[in-house]
């Protein structure tokens, strides 16, 4: 699910971020981000299996998102995406926030 | 270990979300948490996602098998198949930062399997306790993963003090123990070392329970004449299988000091090691003091190795010594305990008389083999370990293909990756295929660290890698003119001591 607020687009992805659905994904956001909005927040609340090619197309999100100066954040994992993406070091790269409303109005 | 179940899907992605619902239901059965049925869930479906997606030909069908078996406070998955036997972590980089930082993964439609592999698997070391990976050549690749419940480790011990003891209470007698024993011997590690001993198996006396019934431990305690637990030591098979056992969890309450416990607690064990089957003992003596390998050498013992940084900087002797400086390396000392007199080994001409001179220390004499065989092989066999409470790990090298090289760089970024901070590989003197490539692993920065006999192989040559550590090596202590030649040769091997 896509939706607008404060000039952030919102992506809302849900079930699962894996081998299937993650480059479908980072297809999707790549077009999404051609618009150069003035920031992108992916919220995981509705993601339950954040998988490493899921954790590589938040990357290359992030990485496109930088070279366009869009900011971006993930937000809202809950409690096994968080470990996945503090233990594989990816949070050192991608901002992270406890709830929607605190990365629109952090970032 | 008790076997439950055991699995077989297809190399088809619908199949994951049954095998680990499955893995869900029996985890909780096996009173993991929630926490820990989701890390070992994840691990499951993560490393099934990467091996149907990247390790299959397209359009073919095969079985993947999936073992969950209880272990002692804990579960463990194993995954078998008979897919594409490549190695996953070929051509990967050298850092979690680097994969981060790499260019190319702008373009993740076009998946790069190897890349993604190496995320995979540096997430699942850190969420496991256990992770083996296992390439088994033509036969395909095992996977073994594990955690433990931490509900069933022992809790925070209050430190005894002289007024907490009785003061009629004094060393009684020595026994060996009973799994009873289980609980009072973690209590008295954890008294002694809060968290910090190295092999963590201490601090589940369910785990300890399970080896103590079993014949891979042999444990003695000393007992106080109030029946209290003053004392342990403990012969361990370091793993299953194996042809040599060690002498360790050596421990015994400080305030029941001078009263010679150790002594007795090493005389006990010693004597059911003499008559037992196994072709030696040993022991990982601590390089921060001389006192286990003064023991060593009173009973016999020979220097065959030092595994630079072995342990974690962390682990400690809580009540014996000072915070450690840098990771702890420890000195095998060995004893056999069958009268081999002369063995015929392939030797690696640069280090042909060091090896020699250590075999001679254990009164044996070796000769060069100079027998010729044909490697027709193309596939390497080989497992690797990582143990995250030392955070080492290790390579077995058990067959030799024109691949081993490939194979065994490919596989020290992955654990270089899961950073780790050394590696042991433990190569075969009696494969002259092995000892052939020993100028090429040192190319990929291993080195000679000893010998290690009937570890792993039967005659084993022991090599080390090391994640970017420099050691100081002057604050390695070792006793004997031997072990003080073998250090000094090892530090001139190593490559992150050269540029001094």
């Amino acid at each position: 699910m896509i939706t607008n607020e404060k000039d952030f687009i919102i992506v809302s992805p849900n079930g699962k971020l894996d081998t299937i659905s993650a480059p479908k994904f980072s297809d999707e956001l790549s077009q999404l981000l051609k618009d150069k909005p003035k920031g992108c927040i992916i919220d995981l609340s509705k993601i339950s299996f954040l998988s490493s090619s899921g954790l590589q197309a938040l990357l290359a999100g992030a990485k496109t998102s930088k070279n366009n100066n869009i900011k971006y954040a993930v937000c809202s994992m809950n409690e096994m995406v968080n470990d996945v993406f503090t233990l594989s070091g990816f949070d050192r790269f991608i901002k992270t926030f406890d709830t929607k409303d605190n990365a629109i109005n952090s970032l | 270990m008790y076997k439950i179940s055991s699995i077989k899907i297809y190399n088809n992605l619908d199949y994951i979300d049954g095998a680990v619902e499955y893995l869900r239901v029996v985890s909780k059965k096996l009173n993991l948490n929630e926490k820990e049925t989701n890390r070992i869930c994840y691990a499951l479906e993560e490393s099934l996602n990467n091996s149907i997606s990247f390790c299959f030909e397209p359009d073919t069908e095969e079985i993947i098998q999936i073992d969950i078996s209880a272990i002692p406070s804990g579960v463990e998955v194993t995954i078998k198949d008979h897919g594409i036997p490549k190695n996953p972590f070929v051509h990967i980089p050298n850092d979690i930062d680097e994969i981060v930082e790499d260019k190319s993964f702008d373009n993740v439609t076009n998946e790069n399997s190897d890349k993604i592999g190496a995320v995979s698997d540096f997430i699942i070391h850190k969420i496991l306790d256990n992770y083996t990976y296992e390439n088994l050549g033509s036969n395909g690749r095992m996977v073994k993963m594990s955690i433990y419940s931490q509900g069933s480790k022992i809790g925070k011990e209050k430190e005894e003090t002289l007024t907490d003891m009785d003061k009629d209470e004094h060393y009684d007698s020595i026994r060996f123990s009973q799994s009873s024993d289980a609980l009072a011997i973690s209590r008295l590690f954890h008294s002694t070392y809060g968290y910090t001993y190295p092999n963590d198996v201490v601090y589940y006396p369910g785990r300890l329970q399970e080896l103590l019934k079993s014949i891979s431990l042999i444990s003695a305690v000393a007992v106080s004449n109030k029946k209290n637990i003053i004392g342990h030591i403990a012969l361990m098979n370091p793993y299953k299988g194996s042809k040599v056992i060690e002498w360790g969890m050596a421990i015994s309450n400080s305030l029941f000091r001078g009263q010679s416990i150790m002594s007795k607690l090493i005389e006990i064990i010693m004597q059911r090691a003499s008559s037992s089957n196994f072709y030696g003992v040993f022991s990982h003596s601590v390089t921060n003091h001389e006192f286990t390998q003064k023991i060593c050498k009173t009973y016999g013992f020979s220097d065959v190795a030092i595994l630079v940084g072995y342990t974690d900087i962390n682990l400690s002797f809580r009540h014996i010594n000072n915070k450690l400086s840098q990771r702890e390396s420890t000195l095998i000392n060995f004893k056999p305990l069958k009268d081999i007199k002369k063995v015929k080994l392939y030797l690696p001409k640069n280090h042909k008389k060091i090896i020699k001179k250590l075999y001679e220390y254990m009164g044996i004499k070796v000769k060069q083999n100079k027998d010729e065989v044909k490697n027709t092989l193309t596939q390497s066999i080989f497992s690797d370990h990582i143990t995250p409470s030392l955070n080492n790990a290790e390579i077995v090298l058990k067959v030799v293909g024109s691949d081993v090289i490939e194979q065994i760089s490919a596989t020290t970024k992955k654990l270089c990756i899961a950073k780790v901070d050394v590696i042991y590989m433990y190569v075969n003197m009696e494969d002259e295929n092995a000892i052939n490539n020993i100028e090429e692993f040192e190319k990929l920065g291993y080195f000679f660290v000893g010998v290690f006999p009937y570890f792993h192989h039967n005659h084993t040559l022991v090599m080390e890698y090391i994640n970017n550590i420099k050691f100081d090596y002057d604050a390695i202590t070792v006793l004997t003119p031997m072990a003080q030649e073998l250090k000094k040769y090892i530090q001139k091997l190593d490559p992150n001591q050269i540029g001094e």
